[in-house]
């Protein structure tokens, strides 16, 4: 018995060891927070608790539905620590229990499997054995390179995942239900590793664990396996787990999920394949192998590593099997899982097995695990652990004594080691990335309590804007000591607040209005902030958060519009609308404004003014066309009257409008590795084959691969173009039935010709599956551009080319006559910017289609001067045209005139543009070469320059070049066979850095031609761009070239709004609003109490648009036996004694009024245990039909006074449909606990058998 | 006929077998780019080679220590190579034969 107990004394040591580590991680008060998944639940677990997951909503930006319940459970237990201890504990009680209990349970499995065998193994080698391996488990790399830095939540499976197996082991093993019950306990407890968002490490976990259970219960131990028991586990398990899994699982079937885009075939392939082969490449076999961290450095304690595999192999060799049967030995059995983990961590198995996982990702689902490394390593550390134990027993038990100690020695040290950075701290002491070395862990500042209390306590329910405004929707506060917290907003996830501390969370409105502030136009940023609900600005000063400390990320796109500096930032907020006399100093530069009430829009109100209009998002922003802010701005195809007000854009028809942004000079850049030659040659071109049939039906995506693979053929000639025989005869493109001859691909003829029959069959099917007119010539410009990048490099490829003189003069006439009869197939036309095409559609209601034609834009950029920009402009329409004249006092706002429509649906019509500016007048050819005018039309240009010098030739500016504009550059030209290189460039800021210029090359186009030939480029300029310029170069071996232009004009293409305005007809002089008082129960609910309402109005409510926000009228019950279910239900609920029996009916607090009293506010409140939550249940929900998104993502409803059966005052619930269903389920999971917890007493010391 | 092969290939087995591990060998540090086709014909003569001379797991998991050995050398002198992962591959596949041959014992 003693020497029994004394086996125990190293493990219990090393497990108190491995849970009080964590502890000196951090000094006091220090805290690791921040990053995706914030762990502000450390600092503040209920309010947390209350701000995100008792509801479905997400508390920050725009709102949104949010499935988040699964850490309830977990959260209430941290709720409880956090009343005895500070949050530097339970972080380090969080992290000891990973370390400590992942470390016990590898230990106590290794143990239990030795013991199986345990005649052959001394009691110490057992011992040591199942320390070793936990030991591996949680120090090895993998894991402690696994997200110890501001772990996610589910980080917690390092300990949960093995305890579970443990437990169910011993189930297996003993087949007492109890542990049964002990491991539904814990998956209750930590619930968040068994819920949706954690299904990659669960479904890479479980499967295989219970196979292994399984095998080893019938195979090793020839046991009965326990399946009634499982089977009876699996549905308490469902039950306790209702809470949070019932509620995806409704809303995968039955509503519009966002959920279930995992599940679609396009995003497994968009978004799970491309990644996962993105990143595949860069995942080693032996680094996993070597039981190390895949995509880091390689630190010297890494050689120590081999000892790993060394001892597995050991261990194999020596291991001698007991008792007959197949799969009777555990080793082999977890050799056996081990290394089908291997597979699946490492992906990089031969090409066989790299093409079976990526066949894996067409299974519904299995995108979840595009970021195979992460969601295996887990699994993987663990039967590498359980094999390693294994390994160390039988090698221990060959050898003698001494060499035991060594070996334990040996493991010991390589171990501990490597696991060095976890241990003593500094994986979760790091600093910001490209941050000025700021410290991501803080010490909280005393008043940020306060501050965020002040923050939750704020009597309106208006959102908030945080500056300075991030990238990714960021807050940034420094805290004590140097340590700054970056991470989701503390407003929204404690205070319960949404706030808009980043780009990210402006919903729609996010580019809209970083560029309204770059480009000072406040009356849009004023609209933005009464369209978004902001009714407060909240603003950090503080320098050390800004400036120099953070040069890019987590400010990142959004500095290159928004002030730079802090100082900057306080000449920006007095051009808000703020109240300057409610101005509060929050303590250490922090500043929280009022926005004025003219400018804030409150969460719910009335309005009678409806706009139906094709553009609902850039409407907001109109502040000519929409006047009154408090419009309701539905989509046009939500009109259903001929009396509606419509506005209707036109659609750019041009095919201009699909290149913005340069998306024709797209440089494709595909990886060749197999040579022409090489016999798996033909199985590369199947495999492009196929790829692009899966995308036969994606237009642009099958235009994109051909393209792609086209330039594959371009790149195997530059790679191996100087082996590749020349055959001096035409090869035909070969045939699947040449499959099996593997020269035919094999020389430059053949790699020609393939590539030209490519390029011709996908010129023949633009044209047959053309989308329109203008789409079909947008592609002829994309393939265009890619000709001539593939022109460049061939002549390029050429220039260096060992070949002979008469081979590459040889190839030169191929590729030159090649090209040219590709382009004539193109049949490229000359686009013409003066003429712009639109189409507008009509919708399809009555025939009063009367429209007032406007057009808007073309004054934009006055800024530039540009007195003749356009002096003339024609619009035809069906039988229409109209003209108008535009000079620079012309307005923005421009009216046409009046047309009327016969026929609804799309109408084309076109603009025409006269008198345009050539952007070119003004500059000269500079640099070296010389210009000859040969009359009045034509310049003969010489070029003098070495050929690769880029910086001679002849250059010239082209005048007014903007950022974001996109310009179209045409000439007529003679090289008179000359090669000469043309070029399009800029100058342009680095990181918006005024003292860092840079030039940037957008296209090459080496032309050549004996006779008069037309080009023509098309460019965007980018947005830090600052002047741009066109070049000729010579492009051939001599010093010199020549080439003759005329005509060169430079002009910028105009994208003018077109506007058609239809007035409502109906106009009700007698309107009168009705009064609304609302008042928050809690995120999903509000209380609505409307008064005089006599007439059809839309009630506001701007909130992210979701069908499944209701409105309840509370006086009507609906009669289907479902709602009667419900209301009972719902009945019972609220007399529960858990509930607060306050039905508002009390409460006349008004803290807020607005438009003179129309709109009140009332108290707020966060009462998950509201009476109010459950009396709406079973009740008639109102005006479902007439539900649509407003202002680009709200709510409204139309409200018919016949919806209220003509009542005129009401009440109403609006609630989140959905969060409803939460209740039921966690009932069902709270009464499934109890019993599980009561059988647990009941089973107690008792020897029940499954 | 077929016992004279059979024959012929008994008295060669310590050729064959070394020509096999001179293959893996040869795959891994010499030939440049990995290839299925090797390694599954290499892999499939080592497979016939277990049938023919009756080889054990055994015989199986100490090639496998080999090619530890090998693929560890490149990786202190190369990293992650191509060549260290030829041998990772390798590993692989040995131990997953070694595994069947053990549970077939």
């Amino acid at each position: 018995m003693k020497t029994h107990s004394l086996h125990k004394i190293p493990f219990i040591l090393i497990t108190l060891l491995l849970f009080v580590i964590p502890f000196f991680w951090l000094k006091p008060g220090e805290m690791d927070l921040g990053g995706d998944s914030t762990r502000l639940y450390f600092y503040q677990p209920m309010m947390y608790l209350k701000a995100l997951f008792l509801y479905n909503i997400i508390p920050s930006g725009i709102g949104g539905d949010s499935l988040s319940y699964f850490a309830i459970p977990y959260l209430l237990v941290l709720g409880f620590l956090r009343l005895l201890f500070t949050p530097t504990i339970l972080i380090g009680i969080s992290n000891g229990l990973k370390l400590s209990v992942g470390f016990l349970a590898c230990y106590l499995i290794v143990k239990e499997l030795l013991s199986y065998n345990r005649k052959n193994f001394d009691a110490w080698i057992i011992e040591f054995s199942a320390i070793a391996a936990g030991l591996f488990y949680v120090f090895s790399p993998i894991m402690v390179n696994s997200g110890w830095d501001r772990a996610i939540l589910t980080h917690t499976q390092i300990f949960v995942y093995p305890l579970m197996f443990y437990l169910l082991l011993r189930y297996i093993i003993s087949h007492r239900f109890k542990y049964l019950l002990v491991v539904l306990l814990f998956t209750f407890l930590f619930s968040f590793n068994f819920s949706f968002f954690s299904a990659p490490g669960f479904f890479s976990f479980f499967p295989f664990s219970l196979v292994f259970l399984y095998i080893y219960s019938v195979r090793v131990l020839q046991k009965k396996f326990p399946w009634k028991g499982i089977i009876a586990g699996s549905i308490l398990f469902l039950l306790l787990q209702a809470f949070h899994i019932l509620p995806h699982v409704l809303s995968l079937l039955f509503f519009k999920s966002q959920y279930k885009a995992v599940f679609s075939e396009e995003s497994s392939i968009s978004r799970g394949l491309d990644y996962f082969t993105a990143i595949a490449p860069s995942i080693k076999v032996s680094i996993s192998l070597f039981n190390l961290a895949q995509v880091r450095d390689i630190a010297w304690t890494s050689f120590g590593s081999v000892f790993f595999p060394l001892v597995l192999l050991w261990g194999l060799i020596m291991n001698r099997k007991k008792g007959g049967g197949w799969l009777s030995d555990s080793t082999l059995l977890t050799l056996f899982f081990f290394l089908v983990t291997l597979f699946f961590v490492s992906a990089n198995i031969t090409s066989l097995g790299f093409n079976l996982y990526k066949a894996l990702f067409y299974i519904p689902g299995f995108k979840m695990f595009r970021n195979f490394y992460g969601q295996w390593s887990t699994v993987y550390v663990f039967f590498y652990a359980l094999l390693i134990g294994q390994c160390v027993a039988v090698v221990a038990s060959g050898i003698r004594n001494r060499y035991r100690y060594l070996l334990f020695l040996l493991f010991f040290i390589v171990l501990v080691s490597g696991a060095y950075p976890l241990i003593n701290g500094s994986m979760v002491n790091d600093v910001h990335v490209r941050s000025k070395l700021i410290k991501q862990n803080i010490r909280m500042d005393s008043g940020i309590d306060s501050l965020i209390d002040k923050i939750r306590l704020l009597p309106v329910d208006g959102k908030i804007l945080s500056l300075p405004l991030t990238g990714p929707g960021y807050q940034v506060i420094a805290g004590k000591d140097g340590g700054v917290y970056i991470g989701p907003s503390m407003f929204s996830y404690l205070a319960g607040k949404n706030d808009f501390p980043g780009y990210g969370g402006l919903g729609p409105y996010g580019q809209g209005f970083i560029e309204a502030v770059r480009s000072n136009d406040f009356d849009i940023v004023n609209r933005l902030i009464s369209v978004l609900n902001i009714k407060y600005i909240f603003y950090n000063s503080d320098p050390y958060i800004y400036d120099d400390n953070f040069p890019s990320f987590p400010y990142d796109y959004v500095r290159d519009y928004m002030p730079k500096t802090q100082k900057e930032y306080q000449t920006l907020l007095p051009k808000f609308p703020l109240d300057t006399g409610k101005t509060e100093n929050l303590r250490n530069d922090k500043y929280l404004y009022s926005i004025t009430d003219d400018s804030y829009l409150p969460h719910i109100y009335t309005t009678s003014d409806r706009i139906y209009t094709s553009f609902p998002d850039s409407f907001i922003l109109n502040s000519q066309l929409n006047k009154d802010i408090k419009s309701a701005i539905f989509h046009i195809g939500n009109s259903d009257k001929s009396s509606d007000n419509v506005i209707l854009e036109a659609e750019s028809d041009g095919p201009l409008e699909s290149l913005r942004d340069n998306y024709h000079l797209h440089r494709h850049e595909p990886f060749v590795s197999v040579k022409l030659d090489n016999y798996l040659y033909p199985l590369v071109l199947i495999k492009e084959k196929v790829q692009l049939w899966r995308s036969r039906n994606n237009h642009s995506r099958y235009l994109d691969f051909s393209l792609y693979f086209l330039t594959k053929r371009i790149l195997e000639l530059q790679r191996w173009g100087d082996t590749l025989p020349i055959v001096n005869h035409t090869v035909p493109p070969p045939k699947i039935s040449n499959i099996l001859s593997i020269n035919r691909y094999f020389s430059w003829e053949a790699s020609l010709s393939r590539y030209e029959s490519g390029m011709n069959s996908i010129i023949e099917w633009i044209g047959i599956n053309k989308l329109s007119d203008s789409l079909h010539e947008a592609d002829q410009i994309k393939i265009s551009e890619q000709l001539w990048q593939h022109r460049n490099v061939l002549t390029k490829l050429l220039q260096s080319n060992r070949k002979k003189d008469t081979e590459i003069q040889y190839l030169e006439v191929e590729i030159n006559q090649m090209f040219d009869r590709l382009d004539k197939q193109l049949k490229l036309k000359v686009y013409d910017p003066s003429v712009l095409l639109y189409g507008v559609k009509i919708p399809n209601i009555s025939n009063k289609n009367i429209y007032d034609v406007f057009i808007q834009g073309l004054q934009s950029d006055s800024e530039l001067a540009l007195p003749d920009l356009v002096s003339d402009i024609q619009l035809d329409i069906d039988n229409y045209s109209l003209r108008q004249k535009i000079d620079s006092k012309s307005p923005n706002l421009l009216r046409l005139g009046s047309v009327v429509f016969t026929k609804d649906g799309k109408n084309p019509f076109q603009v025409l543009l006269q008198k345009q500016s050539n952007y070119v007048q003004n500059s000269f050819w500079e640099t070296s070469g010389s210009i000859i005018t040969k009359d009045n039309t034509v310049e003969s240009l010489s070029l003098v320059n070495t050929p690769g010098d880029n910086s001679g030739g002849l250059v010239r500016q082209i005048d007014y070049w903007a950022p974001k504009k996109q310009f179209v550059i045409t000439f007529n030209y003679n090289t008179h066979g000359d090669s000469v290189l043309f070029r399009i460039f800029d100058k342009r800021f680095v990181n918006d850095d005024k003292n860092d210029i840079r030039r940037h090359v957008y296209l090459e186009h080496a032309l050549s031609a004996n006779e008069w030939t037309t080009h023509q480029a098309i460019v965007t300029t980018d947005l830090t761009s600052i002047a741009g310029f066109i070049q000729f170069l010579n492009n051939t071996k001599k010093t010199n070239a020549a080439i003759d232009i005329k005509q060169l004009s430079i002009v910028e293409v105009y994208n003018p709004k077109i506007l058609y305005v239809k007035q409502s007809t109906d106009v009700n002089n007698s309107f009168k609003e009705p009064t609304v008082e609302f008042s928050k129960i809690n995120p999903t609910r509000y209380q609505i109490k409307v008064t005089n309402a006599m007439n059809p109005y839309v009630l506001m409510f701007l909130e992210a648009y979701d069908d499944q926000w209701k409105l309840i009228d509370v006086s009507r019950r609906q009669e289907d036996w479902v709602s009667r279910v419900m209301n009972l239900l719902g009945a019972f609920i609220s007399k529960t004694p858990v509930v607060n029996k306050n039905d508002g009916a009390g409460n006349n607090a008004i803290v807020a009024e607005y438009f003179n009293g129309l709109v009140k506010e009332g108290k707020n409140s966060n009462s998950f245990f509201d009476m109010r939550n459950f009396t709406s249940w079973g009740k008639k929900s109102v005006a479902e039909k007439g539900h649509f998104r407003v202002n680009g993502y709200a709510n409204g409803w139309i409200i018919e006074p016949e919806d209220m059966e003509n009542r005129s005052s009401y009440t109403l619930i609006m609630e989140m449909s959905t969060q409803n269903y939460f209740y039921i389920f966690l009932g069902v999971s709270m009464v499934t606990l109890l019993g599980v917890i009561a059988s647990l007493i009941f089973l107690r010391n008792r020897k029940w058998t499954s | 006929m077929r016992k004279k092969v059979f024959n012929v290939l008994q008295q060669g087995k310590q050729v064959i077998l070394t020509t096999i591990f001179l293959g893996i060998c040869a795959d891994i540090l010499f030939l440049k780019e990995s290839s299925d086709i090797r390694i599954f014909t290499l892999l499939g003569i080592y497979i016939a080679s277990i049938f023919i001379y009756k080889l054990s797991g055994r015989f199986t998991f100490i090639l496998s220590l080999f090619v530890l050995i090998i693929m560890y050398i490149e990786f202190l002198l190369s990293g992650a190579s191509e060549n260290t992962e030829k041998a990772a591959v390798w590993l692989f596949f040995l131990m997953g034969v070694g595994l069947v041959q053990q549970l077939k014992e």
